[in-house]
């Protein structure tokens, strides 16, 4: 596993605090790829017949699934033990991040100061909408919304580490393989394809917006995010990566960015993080704001149920909706984001869903999420 | 006439020197004076004006006879006179039996004044049609006497009636026994009916039922004075006052009460089950949002006799509510506003519990409030923080105590910014504040409060126009996970606290600091 790139507004974590994430590290792929499995077992052999002796037939729903294991102590101690070792994360993760809190924000706002030809930022001061307010989303302390100060580069600190964390490093030492299989797809897929105005919604810290400053040097680019604390941590870590990208703190449902002015408009892993209706909003605003023959491409897990279609597989990932605070996630499963798409205004032969293979592609990272090292894209062209 | 034994008799009037001493009299005139007054000015003028019509029909009946009499008319049937006559006999009779009946109502009565009517009418008719007016055969008179003694047996009025007819009769027979004489028929049915008008048993009845009458007046009189003194004693009674049966349903309530409770008055109506009417008040958020604690519910929704609650209400105002036994089953419920006194008590107690300084809660307060925390099973758990703050010394050795007392009150300032509203904060004295979080169930949830408090502790604070800042340090004490005692849990985050005086995040958990080595990690 490769470390994690320590730009200049990374949380620098002291001997025993970066122990204790390794620790958690370990412990949660553990938890993950050792103890994971077992359920299936406990499943197949246990709960499937106990269910089948009750009701006469066996659990053929995600739902019915879930009745079936509810009550199982290895089911219980499984998803306790992975609880915690969420918990335990956040908390080795907040602990060098809350740390370092001060002189991270000293620094974004010297990195302000230093290097204003480097993009732009802008903070509305906004309030988060309620669906990220009343969530602390994957149990970040404080969620996305958190402003614990003047310039406030908390969340965004926080959200650096987890990214890595979280996922084992399987986003890579910058977190931006979202992003860079994006640039690969369109490599080789749109090979002619040079957009001069590129806009990445939910953009977060900016890790999947580098890449596309790197791939298309010649093109404006805009990121926005409903999260100040994010917005500010983006902006000074692009700056302190030498990228320039402009980033603003607005609303994806309704920018105050002009109409088809955008010739590619991308998002990561921003979907499953945001409820059903805000997608909807987020769908028309694009296809309002991309130019005549734009394109538009948003990626994200692969866990849609089109891709898994063993009720098994669909009841395991929704562990997280129910113990990982991640409310949205099992409706985006079920949801066809083409028919979205085309609900917002986009040509039904103009929109395309596929799986792309992760730039990256990182080993613990595939066995970890199961996900195959894949994305799953939505594709439309205006 | 034979009927002037009867009209002899004391009339109602009776100023008689003496109460008769047989027992009946006492019926005749009523002892009590104001009594027997009332009673004539009731009756008297219309008995009057009757036996002045009465004595009037009887005397033109005897007239009437007397003319016939005279004018050798013997028998009435056989001339168109004659034949008058009969008729306005017969109508002057039918009124006097009218008049005779109308005092009372009583059955004796009616079948004594119907007999006498009959055998007056059957004297009367009977020669007539029998032996052609010539003579009254006494076969017919002992007809007459048989029927007259028959029905009447039972009825002392209709016996004295009956007597004063046979004395008639007895008299004719011995005067005239050559024939029954029509005028002498006539003269017996009219002192007949004077016998019935002026019977005791009349004179009797009536005064019964007027005693009856005024009784009943008396008795509804007196019970509409008690309700009137009684509604106006309920309206006027600053207590209110609901009354239910055994069954729990409402027997009467006191204008009060509605008001007390904000009930609409078309609300309550007798025989309401009681638990309707706590329905109401928790429907209208009088109890409470959550609902009350279960008990003191329990304690209103069924009620114990001998009972009594402080009734807290949602708008502010404290009830007394007590409830009495009822005789006959059910309570008798008064509810006293005493929010006045409830909330200068609550006040003194509030002064008592604060620190002068900050305004929020001193020790002995935050440790009560924290027990009642604790005890509470809806909460998944508490967190407690003890804040120290650092460098405090140094502000009040060098601006002075005035100085000290600004940054404290500010620190308060902030921590009830950082903290939630129904956070608990106090202050153990000095420059040590305490903390209580509920609905913390695990160590992640308390860590942005936390560092909320952190940072907004750390922020300067101005004093007379200089910028000091001072730091926090907070121990972390987790219940039930450290302990579930109030006492235990301020000692737990108390060293937990001092724990975190040398760890760079500036906070520390009771449990992982008891396990860890002291930390070499100096605070910068
Ligand atoms: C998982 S993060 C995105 C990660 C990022 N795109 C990347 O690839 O590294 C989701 C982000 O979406 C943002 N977000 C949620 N709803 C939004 C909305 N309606 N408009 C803009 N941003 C939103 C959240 O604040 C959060 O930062």
């Amino acid at each position: 596993m490769q470390h994690q790139f320590p730009h200049a507004m990374l949380p620098v974590a002291l001997h025993d605090e970066r122990a204790r994430q390794d620790f958690v590290r370990s412990y949660k792929v553990d938890v993950l790829t050792r103890l994971g499995p077992g359920n299936r077992e406990v499943f197949d052999r246990r709960a499937k017949p106990s269910y089948q002796r009750k009701t006469g037939q066996p659990p053929r729903s995600r739902r019915e699934i879930a009745t079936a294991m509810q009550g199982d102590a290895f089911w219980q101690m499984w998803s306790s033990l992975n609880r915690s070792g969420q918990e335990m994360m956040w908390e080795a993760l907040t602990e060098p991040a809350f740390r370092e809190r001060p002189r991270l924000v000293a620094q974004a706002q010297r990195l302000r100061r230093k290097r204003k030809s480097f993009g732009s930022l802008q903070i509305s001061g906004d309030p988060v909408p309620r669906y990220i307010a009343a969530v602390d989303i994957h149990n970040q302390p404080g969620g996305y919304g958190l402003v614990l100060g003047q310039d406030d580069v908390y969340a965004g600190a926080l959200y650096d580490l987890s990214a890595y964390h979280y996922s084992v490093g399987g986003l890579g030492p910058l977190g931006s393989d979202p992003g860079d299989s994006t640039v690969a797809f369109l490599r080789e897929h749109h090979r002619r394809f040079a957009p001069r105005r590129i806009l990445d919604l939910g953009a977060s810290i900016g890790a999947s917006t580098l890449p596309f400053a790197d791939a298309f040097p010649k093109a404006r680019i805009d990121a926005i995010d409903v999260s100040e604390g994010m917005m500010r941590y983006a902006d000074a870590r692009a700056k302190s990566l030498g990228k320039t990208i402009h980033f603003s703190q607005q609303n994806a449902e309704r920018t105050n960015l002009s109409s088809g002015s955008f010739d590619l408009i991308v998002s990561h892993l921003f979907f499953h993080e945001t409820s059903a209706a805000a997608v909807r909003n987020v769908m028309k605003e694009c296809h309002r704001l991309l130019a005549p023959g734009g394109l538009m491409i948003h990626s994200d897990v692969p866990e849609s149920n089109q891709f898994h279609p063993d009720p098994y597989d669909q009841w395991w990932r929704d562990w997280t909706t129910h113990f990982n605070a991640e409310p949205f996630r099992s409706t985006l499963r079920d949801t066809s984001l083409s028919k979205v798409a085309v609900a917002a205004g986009f040509a039904p032969r103009n929109v395309r869903e596929l799986k792309i293979p992760s730039a990256a592609a990182v080993g613990v990272y595939k066995k970890t999420h199961g996900y195959g090292a894949e994305w799953h894209l939505v594709v439309a062209t205006k | 006439m034979s009927g002037g034994g009867v009209r002899q008799e004391p009339l109602p009037d009776g100023r008689r020197a003496e109460p008769a001493p047989d027992l009946r009299a006492i019926h005749y005139t009523f002892r009590d004076e104001a009594l027997e007054a009332a009673f004539q000015a009731a009756t008297w003028p219309a008995y009057r004006r009757r036996v002045r019509r009465v004595v009037l029909l009887a005397s033109a009946l005897i007239l009437l006879g007397l003319l016939a009499h005279v004018s050798g008319l013997q028998r009435f049937g056989d001339t168109p006179s004659g034949l008058a006559l009969r008729a306005v006999a017969l109508v002057a009779l039918a009124v006097i039996f009218l008049e005779c009946r109308r005092p009372t109502r009583s059955g004796a009565l009616d079948v004594g004044i119907l007999a006498a009517t009959l055998a007056a009418v059957a004297a009367w008719l009977l020669p007539a049609l029998l032996t052609d007016g010539e003579a009254q055969s006494p076969a017919v008179l002992i007809a007459v006497l048989a029927l007259l003694l028959l029905v009447p047996q039972r009825y002392p009025l209709a016996l004295t009636a009956t007597l004063a007819f046979l004395a008639a009769v007895g008299i004719q027979a011995v005067a005239d026994p050559s024939g029954t004489k029509i005028e002498f028929s006539l003269v017996l049915a009219a002192a007949g009916a004077f016998a019935i008008f002026n019977s005791r048993e009349v004179k009797i009845a009536s005064r019964r039922r007027f005693l009856a009458q005024h009784q009943v007046q008396a008795l509804t009189q007196e019970r509409d004075r008690a309700t009137t003194n009684l509604t106006a004693a309920l309206a006027n009674m600053d207590q209110a006052l609901l009354v239910i049966d055994q069954d729990q349903r409402v027997v009467t309530w006191s204008p009060r009460f509605l008001e007390v409770f904000a009930l609409d008055p078309s609300f309550m109506e007798v025989g309401k089950p009681f638990s309707s009417i706590t329905a109401r008040l928790s429907e209208a958020g009088l109890l409470g949002r959550r609902g009350l604690d279960e008990s003191l519910h329990d304690r209103i929704t069924t009620p114990r006799a001998g009972d009594r609650l402080e009734l807290p209400l949602t708008d502010g105002r404290f009830i007394d509510v007590r409830r009495n036994a009822r005789p006959g089953g059910g309570l008798v419920i008064t509810y006293t506003d005493i929010t006045d006194r409830k909330r200068s008590e609550l006040l003194f107690r509030r002064q008592a519990e604060l620190d002068g300084l900050t305004g929020v809660i001193n020790r002995a307060a935050f440790l009560a409030r924290l027990e009642s925390l604790l005890s509470d099973p809806s909460n998944a758990g508490i967190a407690v923080l003890l804040l120290d703050l650092d460098h405090f010394k140094v502000v009040n050795d060098q601006h002075g105590h005035a100085s000290g007392d600004v940054v404290l009150k500010a620190v308060t300032e902030r921590l009830r910014r950082a903290l939630r509203e129904n956070d608990l904060i106090g202050r153990l004295g000095g420059d040590e504040f305490v903390a209580a979080l509920p609905d913390i169930a695990t160590r992640h949830d308390v860590l942005i409060p936390v560092q909320r408090i952190l940072v907004e502790v750390a922020r300067p604070i101005s004093v007379d126009g200089l910028e000091v800042t001072v730091g926090v340090s907070i121990g972390i004490a987790l219940c039930p996970a450290d302990g579930t005692q109030g006492r235990e849990l301020l000692e737990r985050a108390d060293a937990a606290m001092y724990a975190a005086k040398s760890d760079a995040r500036g906070y520390a958990f009771a449990s992982r600091e008891a396990l860890d080595e002291p930390d070499a990690r100096g605070k910068g």
